[in-house]
């Protein structure tokens, strides 16, 4: 099974060229339907307990980036990370179930460098005192896109 | 170059450019700026933006935000920026292939990334629970939407035609799709719900019986601002 080990080795993998990623209309909706086999079945199987649904925030990723191109790059970045060919044939459910744990570390890659927080600019979130001794370092973080920098 | 990003002046200049273009009123409430329009009554003429008479005109405290946060190409406190935001630059601009050049260094405080909000559209546009399409009827015109329960904010949904000017950018609709795209990921995955949820127990101090913080993530998140 590839995994693509720790996230921050993902860094790397999201430098884009400028070249084309796909040589026709063809091989871009193999790659979609590719796309969606693995991350259809891993939604299925994914228990979301208390948590979001992973497989569902990366199919969204995926769904709501911004024109062709940018899902190309998606597609790119995703499968290069799961050191998959885009354009090998189906995956068998067995196969698409082996993908899971590198398919949650692209999500939590996505989630730890895009969507949490990552500074601490007190102004931005006044935090009331915190009661716990092991929460009380974060008094001051916010988010820097969930949170609203602070009105200028 | 990056230390400036943020300055003052250039904070200063952009609210301002915002509120001229945005005629001192949320874009979405339309109420007007409630200190501008005391000063309006003092100073005199006691008009808007286009003349009419500020009597019965309805006011708020109004912000000037932006829509991708400046903190993003803020640099630290060497000047450069760090690893993570280049990172979360380049996250971002997988989203929208190329938008990295509207935000990146100082363009990231140019009129087109921020708007005038009232306090409340300012709090609920910050964490996604407010979002703008396009209607595609105007490049200017949006429906606004939001997740909340529709008690919250009794106003939306709501359509606007944003304001426009001679010499200032309006808001980029490219910008706002891309907020738009990004509250939607979080708000339909349930993402949104749970980082909610990380952010109330952090503030609140809350460890619960149930095992169900997320520990893990919050241990993560102080390390990374140790």
């Amino acid at each position: 099974m590839a995994t693509p080990g720790h996230q921050s080795s993902l860094e790397g993998l999201i430098d884009f060229s400028a070249q084309p990623v796909f040589s026709d209309p063809s091989e871009r909706a193999r790659a979609i339907a590719r796309f969606h086999r693995i991350v259809g079945y891993l939604e299925t199987i994914d228990r979301a307990g208390s948590q979001y649904n992973r497989p569902v925030l990366i199919r969204l990723a995926f769904e709501y980036v911004r024109s062709s191109e940018s899902q190309d790059s998606f597609l790119e970045f995703f499968f290069r990370t799961l050191s998959l060919d885009m354009l090998d044939s189906d995956l068998n459910d067995e196969a698409c179930a082996g993908l899971r744990e590198p398919v949650i570390a692209i999500v939590e890659f996505l989630m730890t460098n895009f969507f949490l927080p990552r500074e601490s600019p007190a102004v931005c979130l006044p935090c009331p005192l915190p009661k716990s001794p092991l929460l009380s370092s974060l008094a001051s973080l916010t988010l820097s896109l969930l949170h609203p920098c602070p009105p200028i | 170059m990056h230390s400036f990003v943020g300055t003052p002046e250039r904070l200063s200049a952009l609210r301002e450019a915002c509120l001229v273009c945005d005629r001192h009123r949320c874009i979405v409430s339309h109420a007007l700026d409630a200190g501008e329009a005391a000063r309006r009554f003092v100073n005199g003429p006691a008009i808007d933006d286009v003349g009419d008479p500020l009597i019965g005109s309805d006011y708020q405290t109004v912000k000037v935000a932006h829509i991708i946060p400046y903190a993003l190409a803020k640099a630290g406190v060497d000047g450069r920026i760090h690893e993570a935001k280049k990172t979360a630059i380049a996250i971002l601009n997988m989203f929208d292939l190329g938008v990295v050049h509207l935000i990146e260094v100082t363009e990231i405080n140019r009129p087109y990334n921020a708007i005038t909000l009232s306090s409340i559209m300012h709090l609920f546009f910050g964490n996604y629970k407010i979002f703008f399409k396009g209607t595609g009827d105007d490049p200017h015109t949006y429906q606004i939407g939001t997740f909340l329960h529709p008690e919250v904010l009794r106003l939306l949904p709501v359509t606007r035609t944003l304001f426009t000017h001679l010499t200032i950018d309006p808001p980029s609709g490219r910008l706002l799709a891309l907020h738009y795209a990004i509250a939607h990921i979080l708000h339909l995955s349930g993402a949104g719900d749970y980082i909610d949820r990380i952010l109330r127990d952090m503030e609140d101090g809350i460890v619960r019986g149930d095992g169900s913080t997320e520990l893990g993530v919050i241990v993560d998140l102080a390390l990374r601002v140790q």
